[in-house]
């Protein structure tokens, strides 16, 4: 077991492009620290310089409080799930997991039982004798998981290990990759850019964007407050409404579109930087849960057209469409901001609402439950 | 599609498919009728060979074989050709392999640069360089030896296999290279543990190539041996074409016992060419 500690790296390739611009990071023992953020964001290249598979430009990597930045990858103890798996075609499931542990010159009958334990944690026993061809999708991410936690190493990597199995098979495998991770209580670095996964199973999680940390925080700090437009429409799904904004002169009233909205003082007293922006314009962020369907307008109440509903049968997904200009932090991710027509959003109501489409609809804001953020800077209030 | 019409395409003959057979028959006889003409006047007298050309011979006769046999100079050579066929495919195969798994893995210069020479020592043809090649061996007292031989066709007939082996190599799933490298493979193990297991292939015909270069080789035999003890099979059945008269027959079952090694091989290496031998590495 052994912590994890970024210095200031920075991946710079020989064509000039900067993946990695400076990333600071401690991950203590037995942590599990996911790295999410869209593709491109440098989150692989973070993971791959720690493995040693990619050299580091800048900084120091600490494992174990020793320097590893010149330490070959076989030298650094430490156990790595690929995306694509990467299993020994050529080997049974006993030799592929085994492998590792027959490279050390651990003896035969050490293997073996080794093996056959971590065979039992993962239900791979039936399976031993197969060659990865046979298995099925579920089963070759478990060899390739049982090849980790055989060597008993000082760190975990995985490298977007569920993205290749289906929707159910993945929820089931991410409860029992974590599972897994806490029984063997070993520094974990998980890299993503499902922000679902970050945020069932990370124990801090890192949103990255263009090579930097954006923000590191535990997942429930990361969703309620959130430092800037990128990780607030980021985390969360459906992602965070953002809208461009007025604040009055006097600070009474927040202007979206065309309607105004009644700023009560305690959200002044929450975001004490929002008085500075009164006659200014600011982006409002409101996360779908806290647009409750409102029975009649006044003051406090927001009215959208209903475009479409999702029923979820848990709930409902309306999309709406106010006349304000919808702000998008300027990422691409899965193709929602594509989708994010001018002024739409989402409220998550509850499945009994009777929404109609095309209609007109009143939804309650609690401003003091509403984000702020700068315009320009796009940093949180 | 209506089933009607699907019938109907079904009797259609296309005038695509019928060129197709007339080539493939045509392909097919070149091929064949050599070959049975040299199989059926090896089991042939003279005189009937020359009676009956392409005619079935009731009355096989294996006297042409033992006639081949009992030629103590034959068997020598086959033993040669054997000796210099084994001992180049194994050279080739071992530096071959390796070569490749460098020129493919070496990051840089290191990789392209030997490449590169490999690639432009393929491009000049063998008969160009003859001459110097002949002094060389002169003077490195190689000519008129098997060891010769063997070191001429193992540089000649490596750079192909580099070839063949690097473009198979430039395929190769990364990520099972850098796992094995993170389960603690040394490059040497990671070569020798992961990468030449799974290039069964292309090892294989890498193998064939090779040995049929080296068994097929009569310019260089014909050039460096003068020594009757170190012919090689082609020179060997060059010999048994007389200036005048030629036994064909006789020729005709050296020829048969010559093709039997490559036959033999041929059938042995054909179950690694197994198609999906990367099968369930990844999620593919």
């Amino acid at each position: 077991m052994a912590t994890i500690e970024l210095e200031g790296i920075r991946k710079r390739y020989p064509n000039g492009f900067a993946a990695v611009k400076g990333i600071d990071l401690a991950i203590a023992e037995g942590e599990f620290m996911v790295l999410v953020g869209p593709s491109g964001c440098g989150k692989t290249t973070v993971l791959r310089m720690v493995a040693g598979l990619e050299t580091i430009s800048e900084g120091v990597l600490r494992i174990g409080g020793q320097v590893v930045n010149n330490v070959e990858p076989q030298k650094r103890d430490i156990a790595m799930v690929f995306q694509n798996y990467a299993l020994y075609p050529h080997m049974t499931v006993a030799e592929n997991i085994g492998f590792s542990l027959k490279m050390k010159k651990m003896p035969k009958k050490e293997i073996e039982s080794k093996v056959s334990n971590a065979a039992q944690i993962l239900g791979l026993s039936e399976s031993l004798k197969l060659k990865p061809g046979q298995l099925s999708g579920g089963q070759r991410q478990r060899v390739a998981m049982g090849r980790a936690i055989v060597r008993e190493p000082s760190a975990f990597l995985m490298d977007e290990p569920l993205s290749n199995l289906d929707a159910k098979l993945r929820v089931q495998m991410r409860a029992e990759v974590s599972r897994i991770q806490h029984r063997v209580g070993v520094a974990t670095v998980y890299v993503t850019h499902d922000q679902v996964e970050a945020m069932t199973m990370g124990d801090r999680v890192a949103v990255m964007k263009d090579g930097t940390i954006q923000q590191c925080e535990k997942p429930q700090s990361l969703y309620d407050y959130p430092t800037n437009m990128f990780v607030a429409a980021f985390i969360g799904s459906p992602s965070m409404n953002l809208y461009q904004a007025g604040l009055d002169e006097a600070g009474e009233f927040i202007h979206l579109g065309s309607q105004a909205l009644r700023v009560p003082p305690a959200v002044f007293e929450k975001h004490q930087k929002l008085r500075d922006y009164r006659g200014r314009d600011i982006v409002v962020g409101i996360r779908p849960e806290y647009l409750p369907v409102a029975t009649e307008r006044d003051e406090t109440t927001l009215t959208a057209d209903v475009d479409l509903v999702e029923a979820l049968g848990s709930e409902l997904m309306v999309h709406f469409a106010i006349d304000a200009k919808s702000m998008t932090a300027e990422y691409a991710y899965e193709g929602e901001d594509h989708l994010a027509g001018s002024g739409s959003g989402i409220a998550r109501v509850d499945a009994r609402t009777a929404v109609v489409p095309g209609k007109p609809m009143v939804f309650g804001s609690d401003l003091s439950r509403w984000h702020f953020f700068d315009k320009v800077t796009e940093e949180a209030m | 599609m209506k089933p009607e019409s699907s019938h109907l395409k079904k009797k259609h003959i296309s005038p695509y498919s019928t060129v197709r057979w007339v080539i493939l028959v045509i392909t097919l006889l070149i091929i064949m009728v050599p070959l049975i003409f040299v199989i059926g006047g090896s089991f042939k007298t003279s005189a009937n060979l020359y009676q009956h050309p392409f005619g079935l011979s009731f009355h096989p006769t294996f006297s042409n074989y033992r006639a081949v046999i009992h030629d103590g100079g034959m068997l020598r050579a086959l033993f040669n050709s054997i000796i210099v066929s084994v001992i180049t495919t194994i050279a080739v195969v071992v530096i071959a392999s390796l070569a490749s798994f460098g020129v493919t893995f070496l990051s840089g210069w290191r990789g392209i640069l030997p490449y590169g020479f490999l690639v432009i020592g393929l491009a000049i043809p063998a008969q160009a360089s003859i001459i110097p090649q002949f002094v060389l061996f002169r003077e490195l007292h190689l000519l008129n030896s098997l060891l010769g031989l063997i070191v001429i066709n193992t540089a000649l007939l490596a750079p192909i296999a580099v070839f063949i082996l690097t473009s198979f190599f430039r395929k190769f799933p990364v990520g099972v290279l850098e796992a094995s490298v993170l389960d603690g493979c040394s490059t040497m193990n990671v070569f020798r543990r992961v990468v030449l297991p799974l290039s069964r292939a292309p090892l294989s015909a890498v193998v064939i190539l090779v040995f049929l270069g080296s068994w097929n080789d009569l310019l260089y035999p014909l050039l460096f041996i003068q020594s009757p003890v170190n012919r090689t099979l082609p020179l060997a059945l060059i010999d048994l074409q007389g200036q005048y008269v030629t036994n064909y027959p006789v020729l005709f079952a050296g020829v048969v016992i010559a093709s039997i090694p490559m036959l033999i091989l041929y059938v042995v290496l054909q179950r690694q060419f197994v198609a999906g031998i990367m099968a369930g590495s990844s999620t593919g």
